[in-house]
């Protein structure tokens, strides 16, 4: 089914819903915190609904801040007030987390395909833009990957797909790496070496390429790593894995490091629009922290890449690949143990 | 306001239960089940003798309801002859006879011999399930007619009760938070009778306000313990609720999200419990809504969500 988002919104002459389709009418509400929009909408919706028995009504609530107990009494309330046969052809379906459910029935299947495509695009002007992501420190951040598992040579169109870069962007991040580069007759390349320079380079630049929140405890009673890490387990998130002093010592568990005194999570994001929602539902008492001098609980750095690179586990919370770790230790201000981890995983034993 | 004009005093949770454990017939201590704040203070204060609670009295429930007028007739008796008065409450402390309606007798409400500054008092569980309102049933002693109150949804909080060294039970924390949640779904505009340290609070904000000091308390024991509620409460909810367990359930969360989304009354549980509960931990009024917060998501959502789940 095709819908359309319609070109006016509100006219003072009369309703228009946010989508239409054949006979069917969506309208959308996001972040929606009051449940009296909803009771309003529900009235518009039958207002435009009443006179033509074949259309039917979606009342779409992306991410709402009400909860489905809520909005449960509200629609038994408006149960109770508006006709039936009405009513039957109106649905309330919530999109959240990536997904559905209904009020109180479930959304019918058949549409989930088209909603899923309005909430897209829907939320494609309302989240979190990001910056470009930074290519270079991506490409560079791969082919050290590479070289440290010991994964020989890459096409150049396997590299640009996994930073999901272009060619020119490619090919000039290559040049760059001048000398450190193997080229094949088969359009592929690998690392010679670890490359000192870059990598220095990449040292100084990582802070700013990528992208870093800091969270910090507000409650008094501050979560445990493991019981974070129960949660995390919990939630099943394809696009958080561990990374910080918990991955490096994943890869490496003779490192000189004692305690974890903060989580470190890698959340892959190559969209322009960032969700990070799950941080509240990982624990409601941390809040972004600005200072950059006050100590946080959570440190999320945002992976911009096409492929993630996580050490996937079906059975549990997914690994940062090693380079990642590394960084977040050299973040830290780990150096020791940061050299410590790179002459370890130079030896390529992580990987055996 | 000094504390003799407050409603509240200050206990030691192990002293008051020790006497009231030395103070009962053996035979009645299989059927009393301490709930309320004193049970709490003991749960969480039992290893630290010196923290203290604010609260006035001592709550003991009596179960099943076929043992609570015997049992509770041989306790007053015992009590009597030991030298615990009933409280003084103007008229309303006086006992009754024959021709009194249950519903105007006394509680039984003793003090121990030199008055401590608390009482107990004793209640007993609902006849049936659907038993919400507060209704009396009267107790004959040698002394005159007393009356034994049940009501809402005290019947949770003698499930599964803890046994203590001192052989007399107290109920489990998370099924007196079950128990407050349900009796307020929403915050009503009655006022508890006496004052807490110069204020006039909500019973809903006193009685939700104990559930976000239960929360914390149990938090700062285990982190992780509430997730371990909603598989009990769902089970307590299915043994005393079996026709209405699902409904109930579902409206367990509406009374605490009103609270933490309510300044004013928030203000007021978070009083209660920094002059009760949490008098010997205090924090700020933002961490004890997160606390609420966690509650919600470790423990109520998934409860609800298990009412809604089709099986």
């Amino acid at each position: 089914m095709k819908f359309i988002k319609t070109k006016l919104q509100r006219r003072s002459e009369g309703y228009q819903p946010d989508w239409v389709a054949d006979n069917i009418l969506v309208e959308v509400k996001t972040n929606l915190r009051a449940v009296f929009a909803v009771r309003e909408d529900i009235l518009r919706l039958s207002y435009a609904i009443a006179g033509q028995p074949g259309l039917r009504a979606f009342l779409l609530l992306i991410e709402p801040h009400i909860t489905e107990s809520r909005l449960n009494d509200e629609w038994r309330n408006v149960q109770m007030t508006f006709r039936s046969e009405i009513l039957k052809r109106i649905k309330i379906v919530i999109f959240k987390n990536g997904a559905f459910s209904g009020i109180t029935d479930e959304p019918p299947p058949e549409l989930l395909d088209d909603l899923r495509e309005i909430c897209k695009e829907e939320l494609s002007g309302k989240q979190t833009p990001l910056p470009r992501p930074d290519f270079k420190s991506e490409i560079l951040k791969i082919l050290v990957y590479q070289w440290l598992n010991r994964n020989g040579p890459l096409t150049l169109d396997s590299l640009a797909k996994t930073a999901g870069c272009n060619y020119r962007t490619l090919a000039n991040t290559l040049e760059w790496l001048g000398n450190a580069i193997i080229r094949s007759s088969s359009r592929s390349v690998e690392l010679k070496y670890f490359p000192e320079e870059a990598w220095e380079w990449l040292l100084v630049n990582s802070r700013k390429s990528r992208l870093t929140k800091r969270y910090s405890d507000y409650s008094g009673q501050p979560r445990s790593i493991e019981s974070l890490f129960k949660r995390l387990d919990r939630m099943q998130l394809k696009n958080i894995a561990v990374a910080g002093i918990p991955g490096a010592r994943h890869y490496y568990p003779d490192i000189d490091l004692i305690g974890i005194p903060r989580l470190d999570l890698a959340v892959h994001c190559p969209e322009k629009y960032l969700n990070i929602d799950f941080i509240e539902k990982l624990d409601p008492a941390l809040k972004l922290e600005e200072d950059p001098d006050k100590p946080a609980s959570i440190v999320l750095h945002f992976i911009r890449r096409k492929d993630s690179l996580f050490e996937t586990n079906p059975l549990g919370i997914a690994w940062a690949d090693p380079v990642e770790c590394l960084l977040d230790l050299h973040e830290m201000r780990l150096e020791p143990q940061a050299l410590e981890f790179l002459n370890f995983l130079k030896t390529g034993k992580h990987n055996s | 306001m000094s504390e003799m004009e407050d409603a509240m005093k200050s206990v030691y949770p192990r002293r008051v239960l020790s006497e009231i454990a030395g103070a009962i017939p053996e035979d009645c201590k299989k059927y009393m089940t301490i709930i309320g704040s004193l049970a709490v203070g003991y749960h969480f204060f039992v290893e630290n003798e010196s923290m203290a609670i604010r609260t006035k009295d001592a709550d003991c429930l009596l179960s099943p309801r076929i043992r609570a007028v015997p049992a509770g007739k041989k306790i007053a008796e015992k009590l009597f002859d030991s030298g615990w008065l009933q409280a003084k409450s103007g008229d309303w402390g006086k006992p009754g006879n024959e021709n009194t309606p249950p519903d105007q007798l006394p509680a039984v409400r003793l003090t121990p011999p030199g008055g401590k500054g608390w009482f107990i008092e004793l209640l007993t569980v609902p006849e049936s399930q659907k038993d919400r309102a507060r209704k009396w049933i009267s107790l004959k002693t040698s002394r005159g007619y007393f009356g034994l109150p049940s009501f809402g949804f005290l019947s949770l909080t003698d499930f599964e009760p803890l046994k203590t060294e001192l052989g007399i039970c107290i109920a489990r924390p998370e099924m007196m938070a079950l128990a407050n949640m349900l009796e307020h779904p929403l915050i009503s505009t009655d006022l508890m009778s006496g004052m807490i340290h110069d204020r006039t609070i909500k019973r809903s904000n006193k009685d939700l306000g104990r559930v976000l000091a239960i929360a914390c308390l149990s938090i700062a024991k285990n982190e992780d313990i509430m997730m371990e509620w909603p598989g009990l409460w769902q089970t307590a909810l299915k043994k005393r609720f079996p026709k209405d367990w699902r409904n109930l359930a579902q409206s367990a969360d509406s009374g605490i999200r009103q609270l933490l989304q309510s300044e004013s009354d928030l203000d007021e549980a978070y009083h209660t419990c920094i002059y009760g509960l949490l008098a010997s931990q205090p924090l700020n009024m933002n961490q004890l809504k997160i606390a609420g917060q966690r509650l919600l998501q470790d423990a109520v959502e998934p409860l609800v969500k298990m009412a809604k789940m089709k099986n």
